[in-house]
């Protein structure tokens, strides 16, 4: 069975590389902007998007909207995993379709490895 | 005084025609020896009469010189006192303005004028409603309608409301204010109004400071704690337990700053009133583990026995996973922070659909007279200090905070040296 891919949005390189690190089961693809995540998304279509909200050009929340617009990947499931606190946008990015939103530093790469594991099944 | 004058100056008049009327009938009536005796006695008796006289007005003179005097030293303390008012009247950086009992406005001070941008002469006899626009927050009320309350029963003298200056600009207001009796039915109400917006916008500024710096702070945080968790469980190579030591030492620094930074911006979300309570079901059994997570590292290296115990491995709490996590932690910090050595117990009972969390240690204790203030923001108890002079006074803050956010309750017993438990409930659905 293929490996289920996993794409992460995030503009900070360390964030992604973290991890990517812990996601080894999975087929890890990154994204350093909005732009080339929408692209990744559409040609990839990964099973589940982790994406960053404070973003130069396009943040997620805009990412978002067009992931959900698009027949392509409306589809995928996409949790947010950011730094924003839960207050500051976590309704607004559930009333846009997000499956859930993640805080980073409440996640180590080991819990976000057990929560995919969860979700993918 | 003043009424014996004219008394005096009859008395005079009879004094003297007396005289007269005495010295022409001993002329006119007796042999001229005995009418001089007659006139010695009339003369003595007249310069006996005018040094009676002048004595007498002397003192009336001296008596009335002293009264202007101090007539004219109150009036002049009146005027002194009337300059000293209009100076502060006029000067004030406050507002000053007084209503009618129509609540129109009688007296608006330089002051008004500068915070309003109105004249004095636009504003005068007009409704203070119409030209100012008091609104209040709700639960609040309206400055012309608490200052005419009657005095007994007024709650305070002092209220917080909006007013809308000539230029459309909303401002912030404090005013305190009192009630001017005129007579039994004319009431005139007196208020001292400060514009407060600067000091909010200051606040609010300070508030959003806390909350941009903390959330920045997260950032390299949370990427220091993941690629110390990822050296720590291997992910590049074995490492020699000296260096799992020094990995241990960092991440527990690590968890601790992300500690202090969650605890401030849950300070500045409480502030702006935007905490939010997200609730789920948790599995008891689950949040335990995660507690232990944190307290893995610390624990091994410490003098104090951590126990957890679940009465139901299926119990179940319906609140939010992040804060009721957060309140746990800071009970658990605090209890390990203040038990230098013993033995700390978490546990959960379900009681009335609720659950009830029982974080218990046999450290230092609460001094009595400091259990009540236990919760109040930065207060820290005076031998916590002593244990510990790095701690914020947030961390009870914080769980009050959550307690009460989720309709929850939190009781504290302690005895000095004894130990400190706290329970922590958390209702059901």
């Amino acid at each position: 069975m293929d490996k289920k891919k996993i794409l992460i949005i995030d503009d900070e390189q360390a964030i992604l590389d973290m991890y990517s690190a812990a996601l080894g089961n999975f087929g890890v693809i990154t994204a350093g902007n909005g732009e080339e995540g929408l692209r990744i998304a559409r040609k990839e279509k990964p099973d589940l998007i982790y994406l960053d909200i404070i973003m130069p050009q396009l943040n997620g929340l805009d990412v978002l909207k067009k992931l959900k617009a698009d027949q392509a990947t409306s589809e995928i499931p996409v949790i947010l995993l950011t730094n924003l606190p839960e207050e500051a946008s976590a309704d607004k990015a559930k009333a846009l379709g997000a499956e859930d939103y993640f805080v980073k530093v409440n996640y180590e790469p080991e819990k976000l490895a057990e929560a995919t594991k969860k979700i993918l099944g | 005084m003043r009424t014996k004058t004219p008394k005096i100056l009859l008395w005079e008049a009879i004094t003297w025609s007396s005289l007269i009327v005495l010295t022409i009938i001993a002329i006119s009536f007796f042999p001229w020896y005995l009418a001089q005796t007659i006139l010695y006695v009339i003369l003595i008796l007249l310069g006996l009469s005018a040094i009676f006289w002048y004595i007498k007005s002397r003192n009336l003179y001296l008596e009335s010189r002293d009264k202007s005097a101090e007539i004219m030293e109150g009036q002049r303390t009146i005027a002194s006192r009337q300059k000293t008012i209009d100076l502060i009247y006029d000067n004030s950086a406050d507002g000053i303005i007084m209503l009618d009992n129509k609540q129109q406005i009688v007296s608006f001070s330089p002051g008004m004028e500068k915070m309003t941008g109105y004249k004095k002469e636009e504003v005068l006899g007009r409704p203070a409603q119409q030209i100012l626009k008091f609104r209040a927050e709700k639960d609040s009320s309206l400055l012309p309608d608490v200052m005419f309350l009657p005095k007994d029963v007024r709650k305070n003298t002092y209220v917080k409301n909006t007013i809308t200056t000539k230029e459309g600009r909303e401002i912030d207001i404090e005013a305190s204010y009192s009630l001017i009796s005129e007579s039994k039915n004319e009431h005139q109400g007196l208020a001292i109004i400060r514009d407060v917006t600067y000091e909010n916008e200051l606040m609010k500024r300070d508030k959003e400071f806390i909350a941009i710096t903390s959330h920045q702070m997260n950032t390299p945080l949370s990427i220091i704690r993941g690629y110390i968790s990822l050296l720590k469980n291997g992910k590049a190579g074995k490492t020699s337990p000296e260096q799992d030591k020094y990995l241990n030492e960092i991440y527990c620094s690590t968890k601790k700053l992300i500690g202090i930074t969650n605890n401030l911006l849950s300070i500045s979300r409480i502030e702006q009133d935007k905490i939010k309570i997200e609730k789920s079901d948790i599995n008891v059994a689950d949040l335990f583990a995660e507690l232990k997570q944190g307290l893995s590292v610390k624990d091994g290296e410490s003098n104090v026995e951590v126990e957890f115990k679940e009465s139901d491995s299926k119990m179940v709490v319906y609140a939010d996973h992040e804060k009721l996590l957060q309140a746990l932690n800071n009970l658990l910090d605090n209890s390990m922070k203040y038990t230098p050595a013993g033995k700390i117990s978490v546990s959960a009972e379900k009681e009335n659909g609720g659950v009830k969390f029982i974080v218990s240690d046999t450290g230092i204790g609460i001094p009595q007279e400091d259990l009540d203030r236990i919760g109040q923001k930065f207060f820290r108890s005076q031998n916590a200090i002593t244990v510990d002079n790095k701690g914020t006074g947030l961390g009870m803050f914080i769980v009050n905070t959550i307690a009460e956010k989720h309709g929850g309750d939190l009781k504290i017993e302690s005895t000095i040296n004894k130990g400190t438990t706290i329970t922590l409930t958390i209702p059901g659905v």
